[in-house]
């Protein structure tokens, strides 16, 4: 055929004219550029919903420990000390915070009161 | 001296029988679900005609491999975006040649200046001798001065061995267009060789 006889030799354009192993080592290496991508497909590729979530169940396991760990120790490491409930501290409770004298200590000055004055106070007896 | 106009069939044609009887779709689809030995015969049936058709672009071999190398991956990624599977071979040959050219564009930015794609001589390795050297130099010397196109026309076709309709297909050109760039091609090679050769040029390209 004409055409094939006009055909020009091109074959030194060719590299691996100079190197025999260009495309061999050049396939090799797309192909290994490639191997994440191809199995990022295998594994993705024909998945159901079930799949999926079955895929996961081996990192989702510990990562809800992990979480229901971070939440106790928030909770309980915020909780406020339970209060004391010894007599003593009961009494000082009563008082705390209290403006003037507390009760007990009225009842006391009213004591130390001249029984006369009170008397006379009181209505004159 | 061994002259660069020997008939040739084309010592790198790809032996699809040797390959795989599947077609490119069969195979697309293979390698959309992962399937690396598909993607690896789309390689083996792609390699040369993408680092063909990116050295019709850049004219340095170096760069032409990096671009093929990184368009087979590119396309390996955006595989979903091949709406005919049989038809991958035109589809991938276009990605080839935008990133070409836009390695071309990155290139004339870098340096700032007007950058021609100029077939630059690639680097011989030791076994390569002498006579094949020169060989190369003026074939590559001879591909300057012609279109984009013309060059990947020619290197597909007297080099890969591809047919007139083959090209027509994957390049999206009529096949009586692939003739006339086919002859125009020849025409200019062969003047440029005769040219270089310190013989009379047979003609210029019209």
């Amino acid at each position: 055929m004409k055409d094939v006889d006009e055909r020009l030799d091109l074959s030194p354009l060719d590299p691996e004219s100079r190197d025999a192993g260009f495309w061999l080592r050049f396939h090799g290496r797309v192909l290994e550029q490639a191997r994440d991508e191809l199995a990022r497909r295998r594994m993705t590729e024909g998945l159901t919903v079930a799949e999926v979530v079955f895929q996961w169940r081996k990192p989702l396991v510990p990562l809800t420990l992990l979480a229901a760990s971070l939440a106790g120790v928030f909770v309980y490491g915020h909780e406020e000390p339970a209060p004391d409930l010894s007599p003593v501290a009961y009494s000082e409770a009563l008082v705390e915070d209290l403006e003037g004298d507390p009760i007990p200590t009225v009842l006391e000055r009213v004591v130390e009161l001249d029984e006369g004055m009170f008397l006379a106070s009181a209505g004159g007896f | 001296m061994v002259s660069p106009t020997l008939n040739n069939p084309g010592l790198f044609r790809v032996r699809r029988s040797a390959l795989s009887e599947r077609t490119d779709g069969e195979l697309v689809q293979a390698a959309l679900q992962g399937q690396s030995q598909a993607f690896g015969i789309l390689v083996t049936r792609y390699m040369r005609p993408g680092y063909l058709v990116a050295f019709s672009v850049t004219g340095s071999p170096q760069d032409s491999e990096d671009v093929a190398q990184e368009a087979f991956l590119v396309a390996l990624e955006r595989l979903e975006d091949c709406r005919n599977p049989e038809k991958f071979g035109g589809w991938f040959l276009t990605i080839v040649r935008n990133r070409a050219r836009n390695f071309l564009r990155r290139e004339r930015l870098r340096r700032g200046e007007e950058l021609t794609p100029e077939i630059s001589p690639g680097v011989g390795g030791p076994a390569e001798d002498f006579a094949k050297l020169e060989i190369r130099e003026r074939l590559e010397e001879g591909m300057e001065g012609l279109s984009e196109t013309r060059r990947e026309v020619l290197l597909l076709h007297d080099l890969e061995g591809w047919k007139h309709r083959e090209i027509g297909e994957r390049l999206g050109i009529p096949d009586g267009t692939v003739r006339s760039h086919l002859h125009f091609a020849r025409k200019h090679l062969r003047d440029r060789l005769g040219a270089l050769r310190g013989s009379a040029p047979e003609g210029e390209e019209s």
